[in-house]
């Protein structure tokens, strides 16, 4: 391994040993980023779709693609912040760790307070059961990201980029008409001052 | 002493910031203390976090899930007519299909590169090729967090390697799976009898 193949080791290490639901978020958007390109491209450069085809199937990918990328990094990003801050908050605690707050009157007193951390504790604390802390802590979290992933790329994308892509193609569909209709009137001025008007 | 400009932006951030801080309190407290069943066997559970965060199943569950709510809503969107609905669908069918199975095969390999490569059991100095020499100590104590740094590292790789899979088996397989899907799209004017 080289000088970089080392860093990059420990620089994957360091930022996502201890965020394994981030590193899902990151890996995530960008993967939707290189897979709607590709997509997009694939779908201008088809034959068998017909014009008016392609001008709700392009829109309706690139407002996958973007309404994916936003709506995924949003919801699941605000939805894993809020279960792993129910949990370092002690607001939601596995049992043998709400005993543990409830023996030190001190502690109590603070949970549910946004400053209050119980990670710290679990890293300085011998008396706490980390172990049981610690799980439950990533299952949720991990398990709260995975849902919410489900949620808004496979549910609320789709409903909204729809609405986009037809909202698209009817405005294709009806300046195209608008256009055509313009085409067929008969010339009403006479030649010669059309082209003088046009000069 | 005089206030600068600087200072008044200052604290206008430490207002805002503040402010923030107080709706984020409020939104909390609107949460009740509960408190959860104690994990009978926590091995089990970090298990489960395994298999979701692990990158071949994750890419797996997203799939199973889109391919039940996507075309359902691709089909029930009566803003199109009939036909750009039923090819719209199709597409959906041929992208989800062809991305959850290309997805999967290229997260699993690299899943099974890194495993290989991350084999601290092994005494042969080629299975240590992937391990991080910063988090060596941690990674040879703590099994569970070998795992997570393999799920991180071999999603990092699969997400290199899909770049290139994406533009060059994805698009390509989606167009085809989809063309054939759309062979029994009946058009408007083949309805009509025109065509």
């Amino acid at each position: 391994m080289g000088k970089l193949g080392a860093s990059l080791l420990n620089f994957i290490a360091k930022s996502f040993m201890a965020n394994p639901s981030g590193m899902l978020i990151v890996t995530t958007v960008f993967g939707w980023v290189t897979a709607s390109t590709a997509q997009i491209i694939s779908i201008a450069r088809n034959p068998k779709y017909t014009n008016e085809q392609k001008n709700f199937l392009l829109p309706q990918e690139l407002s996958d693609a973007a309404i994916n990328i936003g709506a995924f990094f949003a919801i699941t990003t605000a939805s894993k912040k809020i279960a792993l801050k129910m949990f370092q908050t002690g607001k939601l605690v596995p049992k043998i760790v709400s005993e543990y707050l409830n023996k030190n009157e001190n502690l109590r007193k603070q949970v549910g307070k946004l400053d209050f951390n119980l990670d710290k504790y679990a890293k300085e604390d011998k008396l706490f059961p980390k172990n049981e802390y610690e799980c439950c802590r990533d299952l949720f979290t991990t398990g709260v990201t995975v849902g919410a992933g489900i949620l808004s790329s496979n549910v609320i994308t789709p409903i909204i980029r729809n609405k986009m892509a037809s909202n698209m193609q009817h405005t294709y569909i009806n300046n195209k008409d608008i256009i055509e209709q313009e085409l067929s009137k008969p010339a009403k001025l006479p030649l010669n001052k059309a082209t003088s008007m046009k000069i | 002493m005089y206030l600068q400009a600087s200072d008044n932006v200052n604290m206008r951030g430490n207002k805002f910031s503040k402010f923030i801080k107080q709706v984020k309190q409020k939104a909390l407290d609107t949460l009740p203390n509960s408190a959860c069943k104690n994990p009978k066997d926590v091995e089990k559970y970090q298990k489960y976090t395994t298999i979701l965060s692990h990158p071949a199943k994750n890419r797996l569950i997203m799939g199973a899930t889109a391919i039940i709510t996507q075309p359902t809503i691709d089909f029930l969107n009566h803003d199109v007519n009939k036909e750009t609905r039923e090819v719209s669908r199709n597409r959906t069918i041929a992208k989800i299909i062809v991305g959850t199975a290309v997805g999967f095969l290229v997260r699993g390999s690299c899943y099974e590169i890194v495993n290989y490569f991350t084999n601290i059991k092994s005494k042969n100095k080629i299975h240590h090729a992937l391990l991080s020499e910063k988090f060596l100590k941690s990674l040879v104590q703590n099994e569970n967090q070998l795992k997570i740094y393999r799920n991180c590292l071999s999603t990092f790789l699969a997400m290199l390697a899909m770049t290139f899979t994406n533009y060059y088996i994805d698009a390509p397989l989606t167009q085809l799976f989809a063309n054939r899907l759309n062979k029994n799209v009946k058009t408007e004017a083949s309805e009509r009898g025109v065509v």
